[in-house]
């Protein structure tokens, strides 16, 4: 399926246009200032059942969060670049 | 062919992101890839006759229309923020032979495409 990139806040809402295209079996990865959705407690609730959550580590760490803050899984570059590498097509 | 979709989600004026969308877009024949645009959010706010960001000194988003005649661009529009704009079926100037594409549809329309870039 398709690997969605959310790279703006939670307060942009072109966020919540691209998290409500992920369908199920799709994944979607916070990187930029989209990280800060990794440390929202409802961020599961905001997509589709089935639809794969992760962040990048290096955004998330960068504006002072723990990894134990997120809600998400956390990725680094090389995780990064595996998602692009499984998925058929990036929406971004 | 391969297709691809070009999203704008800017305001037509103050930002050159809905020019750079078609600018990207027709390069794309050239790669023999089909493109398309689709407005969301305030982009919609370009298919008034009305709109001309020429009248402040920015680009005219009409430099536009010759091309998408000439290779038949499809053009589509959210009707949830045509509606929220208020924008009516007899403002929307007629050489972007719009498409509309509701909230619900999009989902499967975007992932229709191969390829997808949010501008």
């Amino acid at each position: 399926m398709a690997l969605i990139i959310v790279k703006k806040s939670p307060s942009e809402k072109i966020s919540e246009f691209l998290l409500n295209l992920a369908l199920p079996q799709d994944k979607v990865l916070f990187v930029q200032d989209g990280v800060i959705f990794a440390a929202c407690k409802n961020v599961k609730n905001l997509v589709k059942e089935g639809v794969e959550l992760f962040a990048l580590k290096e955004d998330f760490i960068a504006r002072g969060f723990d990894e134990k803050d997120s809600e998400v899984t956390l990725v680094d570059y090389d995780g990064w670049a595996e998602l692009i590498e499984k998925e058929e097509k990036v929406i971004s | 062919m391969k297709k691809v979709l070009f999203a704008v989600y800017t305001s037509p004026v103050g930002s050159i992101w809905i020019n750079e969308a078609f600018r990207s877009a027709f390069g794309m024949y050239g790669e023999d890839l089909e493109p398309a645009v689709l407005f969301v959010e305030e982009a919609v706010l370009a298919v008034r006759s009305s709109c001309k960001p020429e009248l402040i000194g920015c680009l005219p988003l009409a430099m536009t229309f010759k091309y998408i005649e000439k290779y038949q661009t499809p053009v589509y529009a959210v009707k949830e923020d045509l509606d929220k704009f208020n924008i009516k079926e007899d403002e929307i100037a007629p050489q972007w032979n719009l498409k509309i594409v509701s909230k619900d549809e999009l989902p499967e329309f975007v992932h229709s495409f191969d390829k997808v870039v949010i501008f």
